[in-house]
């Protein structure tokens, strides 16, 4: 526990250089932009635990997401809590939804998991058209306060509470990683049937993943309401979440709990540039061209290709 | 006769309309070596993943030192004490050959700590000096020895060992065994499905034949190979 601890304050560390950095450069578009990519990190850290840690392909990525989101528009409407009172309400949901779903869908293997997972998205998303009082199809107002204590501006604290979430968010992914669990979880996605042979409880294992996954996408649902201050379905289902969710850490290597965090980073700003420099409209199109140039020639991702690298010049030199 | 570690009875599987097992009884005694034999279609495997889990038995029962397991997933019989190797080794790709050891230690044979019993482990099945090696890279006959290192880590009283021997030279036969001998020696009872009779015949003091999903005999290796069914059932009219 002790080496976890060490990377925990090694990794807030880490965290605060960057918002040394963003408060020194001092301009608001900095923790917009921020915001969005250290987003994207917690949700392609969460989506890697049941989709490279186990293998199980995750196409829902949204409807976590999303029950993180209307749980903030419930609150918003009802108690009024501030963000980080609701950040474990919105995961606890969005992780129970996890433990359904696997529940239901975890005997499925392959693409049949994949395609009730994104039938998930869909039933969801009815759901919330259908239900006026977090607004239906027309969306929802959350309206944000005008200040905050410590702060220079609400957005700059819903950038450092996404810094912080991502922080965790990677810490967390780590320890599973290494710890007897995240050994099981690795055990299944190479070979379910070997992995119950050998003794991993291979049902309660995947339960564990569904639930700790979806409980980390809601999270990083929770704070989207304040940052856009308006939500509607079609663009709290958007496709953009889901990709970008599988692509990031398929791009950036699945086995490890640096591939989403690389991948998240590189493709998270590549498109906060792309928006500003070109439309926001090419956002999907390069994620969908990397996506298919990483898959078809680098399938390992960046951390596959560093290591093969490595691997080869070692070879060289020995 | 030692007393039954395993007692399988009136085994029935079915899939759709075809019957996989009818009524098979099947026992091991505590230290015993048994042979299951049969021709290919006959049943074997199916009777393995009934008695191990990966299939549900549409009748009868099976015990396990004592206690019913039929019901109970697979992870929960090896727990219990029995392991199996697979017909096509099945290794874990991603890891290391001490890794794919140290899952089984872990997951069922209770230790804590799995990286201080993995080398003793492989050290056994000849594998040791590969333990840092990709399990991608084994041959055919080490990755037969990792299947058997792997069962061996869940520390099991019963271990059934799904042609292990398939696809290797006579020397690699002999290795492997000579490993399961060894293995047996140490007081775990051994099921051998193999189609190679010299082995099963130096190996088994007991054999069992299965045909068409029914067992037709069980008794003396010498005794079951005269058998004149069993003959007809290999050999035809």
């Amino acid at each position: 526990m002790r080496r976890h601890i060490g990377f925990l304050l090694a990794a807030l560390a880490v965290a605060l250089l960057v918002y040394l950095g963003t408060a020194w450069i001092g301009n608001d578009y900095v923790y917009f932009a921020g915001y969005v990519v250290l987003q994207y990190v917690v949700l392609a850290t969460a989506w890697n635990i049941l989709g490279g840690y186990t293998g199980y392909v995750n196409f829902g990525s949204a409807a976590f997401f999303a029950v993180g989101v209307y749980t903030t528009v419930v609150i918003h409407k009802t108690l009024a809590l501030p963000v980080p009172a609701i950040l474990p309400l919105g995961g606890l949901l969005a992780g129970i939804l996890g433990l359904g779903m696997g529940y239901l869908t975890l005997r499925l293997r392959g693409v049949f998991f994949s395609i009730a997972t994104l039938a998930l998205a869909i039933v969801l998303n009815s759901m919330i058209v259908n239900w006026s009082f977090v607004g239906g199809g027309r969306g929802a107002y959350v309206i944000r306060p005008r200040e905050i204590a410590f702060f220079t501006s609400y957005v700059q604290y819903l950038f450092v509470l996404m810094l912080v979430l991502a922080t965790l968010a990677v810490w967390i992914a780590r320890m599973v990683e290494r710890s007897r669990l995240g050994r099981g979880l690795a055990a299944i996605r190479d070979d379910e049937l070997a992995a119950e042979a050998a003794g991993v409880p291979t049902l309660k294992l995947k339960l564990i993943a569904t639930t700790l996954s979806g409980f980390m996408m809601g999270v990083a649902g929770v704070p989207l309401p304040y940052f856009v201050t308006y939500v509607e379905p079609s663009g709290t289902f958007s496709l953009g979440y889901a990709v970008n969710a599988m692509a990031m850490p398929l791009i950036g290597g699945t086995t490890s709990w640096l591939g989403p965090l690389i991948g998240a980073l590189l493709l998270g700003t590549l498109q906060q540039v792309a928006t500003v420099t070109l439309s926001a409209t090419v956002n999907l199109l390069i994620v969908g061209i990397l996506l298919v140039l990483f898959v078809t020639l680098a399938p390992d991702g960046i951390l596959g290709l560093g290591r093969a690298i490595v691997r080869r010049v070692r070879r060289r030199d020995g | 006769m030692a007393e039954a570690i395993l007692t399988a009875t009136k085994i029935d599987k079915r899939f759709g309309g075809f019957i996989a097992l009818d009524g098979v009884d099947f026992t091991v005694a505590a230290g015993e070596r048994v042979g299951l034999l049969g021709p290919n279609g006959s049943g074997k495997s199916t009777l393995v993943n009934c008695l191990t889990g990966a299939l549900r038995n549409d009748g009868g029962e099976v015990v396990l030192l004592g206690r019913r397991i039929d019901r109970l997933p697979t992870h929960q019989r090896i727990r219990r004490g029995i392991a199996r190797t697979f017909q096509v080794p099945r290794p874990f790709a991603s890891m290391t050959v001490r890794e794919n050891v140290e899952i089984a230690l872990l997951y069922a044979g209770g230790a804590t700590a799995a990286g201080n019993e993995a080398p003793a482990i492989l050290d056994q099945v000849g594998l040791l000096q590969k333990a840092d090696q990709s399990s991608r890279s084994l041959t055919q006959v080490d990755l037969r020895k990792l299947e058997l290192a792997r069962a061996m880590a869940a520390r099991p009283r019963l271990l059934i060992a799904d042609e292990v021997m398939a696809g290797l030279s006579t020397a690699e036969v002999d290795e492997i065994l000579a490993l399961l001998l060894r293995l047996n020696e140490s007081g775990v009872s051994i099921v051998m499905i193999e189609h190679i009779m010299y082995a099963v015949m130096k190996f088994a003091q007991r054999i069992c034949v299965l045909v068409a999903g029914r067992k037709i005999a069980d008794g003396d290796p010498q005794a079951v190979i005269r058998d004149p069914e069993v003959e007809r059932a290999y050999l035809g009219e």
